[in-house]
């Protein structure tokens, strides 16, 4: 791999694979566990849980998606398509967080804790779908970045 | 041969990275605020999926690690021989110190809020260093790619 992609790769993976194993955890885990909370308890957890990770994810996507940018513009061939494919997913994950899932947390996040907003249930429901489909969407971004880079690696990824 | 073994490391060792930094980010302070009761079913629930995924994640980073570092060759061996020997570490130590654990707090057994509180802090520490560990082993798995 050419040296110039080297520290781009590294914290575009490192940063990319953080992000995608919360992703997947949350999916496995905590969408799991919410679905069997009654929604007193839900709303407390939920509200609770979107405080930490707020911060968190969105700032590991935005190095993610930066270093991956970096990355494309010095790569070519296969290597550069599939970083380019990479940010896109990426760049769908931040779009659909901000305009369907960004609504729905601050709904939780600006009551008193343990204060269940209107149609709550409907809430949890459309969260939870579109958290499955984000979390399909980061597993296939992470997928093209890795590829990618395995193309950088070798003669494969020269055009 | 080399790439594919590369793309398994680096996905499972990426989802497993992010796992346990999940659960050491948004579980862990969480479990700190409440109440001895109720972290120990929340403790049990957490456990009831998370230990049908993250070992699985772990087994297969191991091995592509493995299988990585086999068919490598200078720098990236090194590396990868690193990382290996890293996820072997988590893997005995998860066995041998949290696994104990895990199974005193997810029993039904009555036990003392003194007992349940030290080893609540005793796991919480484990967590922490294996976390550590396995952050940096995945860059580790990441540099072995790029040399």
């Amino acid at each position: 791999m050419p040296d110039a992609l080297r520290p781009w790769t590294i914290l575009m993976l490192s940063a990319g694979g953080l992000f995608t194993g919360g992703l997947v955890w949350y999916a496995w885990e905590r969408v799991w566990i919410w679905r069997r909370l009654d929604l007193g308890e839900f709303a407390v957890d939920f509200r609770r849980s979107v405080r930490k990770a707020d911060p968190a994810m969105p700032i590991l996507l935005v190095i993610c998606g930066a270093a991956a940018a970096v990355f494309a513009s010095l790569a070519d061939g296969r290597s550069r398509t599939l970083a380019l494919a990479g940010i896109g997913l990426l760049a769908v994950i931040l779009v659909g967080s901000i305009v369907v899932a960004e609504p729905i947390n601050s709904q939780f996040r600006r009551l008193p804790e343990g204060v269940v907003p209107p149609q709550a249930e409907r809430l949890r429901r459309r969260w939870r779908r579109f958290h499955l489909i984000r979390t399909g969407l980061g597993i296939a971004a992470l997928a093209c970045l890795i590829t990618a880079v395995t193309y950088a690696g070798s003669s494969r990824g020269v055009a | 041969m080399n790439e594919w073994w590369a793309i398994a490391m680096l996905i499972s060792g990426g989802l497993f990275a992010g796992g346990v930094v999940s659960i050491a980010w948004e579980r862990v302070p969480a479990w700190q605020t409440t109440t001895t009761p109720d972290f120990r079913i929340g403790f049990a629930h957490t456990l009831r999926r998370v230990d049908r995924l993250q070992p699985a994640l772990l087994s297969i980073c191991l091995a592509s690690t493995i299988g990585y570092a086999v068919t490598a060759t200078g720098a990236a061996r090194t590396l990868a021989g690193f990382a290996a020997a890293g996820l072997l570490l988590i893997l005995v130590g998860s066995a041998a110190w949290l696994v104990p654990i895990q199974r005193t707090l997810k029993s039904g057994t009555e036990l003392p809020p003194a007992v349940v509180d030290g080893l609540r802090a005793q796991w919480r520490r484990g967590h922490l260093i294996r976390t550590v560990v396995a952050v940096a082993v995945f860059v580790l798995t990441v540099a072995a790619t790029t040399v």
